[in-house]
């Protein structure tokens, strides 16, 4: 198989990660997401409800985001081509996809692992329950890394026929600084910019796929384009 | 061969008959608008947690300084005046007069910043923090939100300014025209936040 196969094969990973995450959250419990000032009773209820429903749930929300690391190597691998050798944009582009992998599957273990008895103390329960979704939520900074990365590269390609459009690098900047509205979550537990409310959560998520759609289509079609091309050669 | 991109190049070619045409490029517009919308659901959030709780939103105002928003809105409005001149510079040709027009646009910046800090650390100070209450809350997010857009603005205008040094190609018109229009939807912003908390619309 050809690098080319399996750049597109990366990029047909966007709708296992999507359906994934839909079937993870939904199973988990995480969607719609529990009120960021529940009480420890509320916290513990949310945890120990329905343990194998959110065992199952959290192990396909990690399963899923694996896809996620697939998807920035292959747009990654698009984005080398416009840089050429050394590619730190590219780099850049990956290092954020495995983070988001990571770090998505570290705190849906942390979950894991708190459930894997019963009879914890409802206050550290509570203190779990907030060490999951305030960075489950809050952190950003690896989706930022992969949008200000792929917008520096579309901007810098200096081809009369570029790869992706430019309006590819005006969406990635646009989704960079919209993604700084996860830095709200650490500082309220009531309202809109709460883990649970309508922009800290529900705004950042389709911000997140207003990025993440476009994207994959357009890359989707760069890498049939350069199959196209070795296929003629 | 030439080095303006298809993309740019459309879009300043972008016909609106009798030789009008869209300015800046393409994906400025598109930026600009997903940035309305999201700023468009801040201000929804504002006016329904308003009306769950018109007292503390209408004592709030009480507390903003008219004269501060006043002020900074002037800064803003003249900002763009600058910007649209500068723009207009930069397509004539006219380099030095541009680069000083974005100049003067990148200092009312630095004064809307410093207007900005003084009313906040008088906020502060006077003990009035984001978790007071859902006015100030819904303040300083939107108010540090926008402030957010003004220093990326600022970078923007620099930016341009530093491209029309040597006169601008079609590619770099477009990209001039960009700054200017994000400066603009700026300045919008602001306007319409100025009428939420300052006037209560």
């Amino acid at each position: 198989m050809t690098g080319h196969r399996s750049a597109l094969i990366g990029i047909w990973s966007a709708p296992f990660i999507v359906a994934g995450l839909t079937a993870g959250f939904l199973l988990a419990g995480l969607f719609p997401p529990p009120p960021a000032d529940a009480t420890a009773a509320e916290a513990t209820e949310k945890l120990f409800g329905d343990v194998t429903a959110l065992r199952i749930g959290l192990l396909i929300t990690s399963i899923a985001v694996t896809g996620f690391t697939f998807w920035g190597a292959s747009v990654a691998s698009q984005m080398r081509r416009i840089e050429g050798v050394g590619a730190p944009m590219a780099r850049v582009m990956l290092a954020g996809s495995a983070m988001l992998t990571t770090m998505t599957i570290m705190y849906c273990f942390l979950f894991l692992g708190w459930v894997l008895r019963e009879g914890r103390p409802e206050e550290m329960t509570l203190a779990v329950y907030d060490l999951f979704w305030v960075p489950f939520v809050g952190i950003l900074m690896p989706t930022m890394m992969m949008g200000a990365a792929l917008a520096i590269t579309v901007f810098g390609d200096r081809s009369p026929t570029p790869l992706f459009p430019r309006w590819v690098g005006w969406l990635s900047a646009w989704y960079a600084i919209g993604s700084l509205a996860g830095a709200l979550v650490p500082f309220f537990t009531t309202g809109p910019f709460a883990w649970n409310g309508g922009i800290a959560f529900y705004t950042a998520f389709t911000e997140f796929f207003v990025w993440f759609f476009p994207v994959t289509i357009v890359a989707r079609r760069a890498i049939l384009a350069q199959l196209a091309e070795a296929e003629a050669a | 061969m030439s080095t303006i991109t298809p993309d740019v190049e459309r879009s300043t070619r972008e016909e609106l008959g009798s030789g009008k045409r869209v300015p800046g490029e393409i994906g400025v517009w598109i930026f600009v608008l997903a940035d309305l919308v999201i700023f468009g659901i801040l201000f929804a959030a504002v006016l329904v947690m308003r009306g769950d709780d018109p007292a503390v939103f209408a004592e709030g105002r009480e507390h903003l300084s008219q004269g501060l928003g006043l002020l900074n809105t002037l800064i803003l409005l003249t900002s763009s005046m600058f910007v649209v001149l500068g723009v207009d510079a930069a397509r004539e040709g006219r380099g030095s007069t541009a680069r000083a027009l974005f100049a003067a646009g990148v200092a009312c910046g630095l004064a809307f910043i410093g207007v900005k800090a003084i009313e906040w650390g008088g906020h502060l100070s006077d003990g009035f923090t984001a978790h007071s209450n859902d006015f100030y809350m819904m303040f300083y997010v939107t108010t540090g939100v926008h402030l957010l857009h003004v220093v990326i603005g600022m970078a923007g205008l620099l930016g341009v300014r530093a491209m029309v040094r040597n006169g601008i190609d079609p590619q770099r018109r477009a990209l001039v025209e960009s700054g200017g229009i994000y400066w603009h939807m700026v300045d919008l912003l602001w306007l319409v936040i100025y009428a939420l908390f300052y006037l209560a619309v």
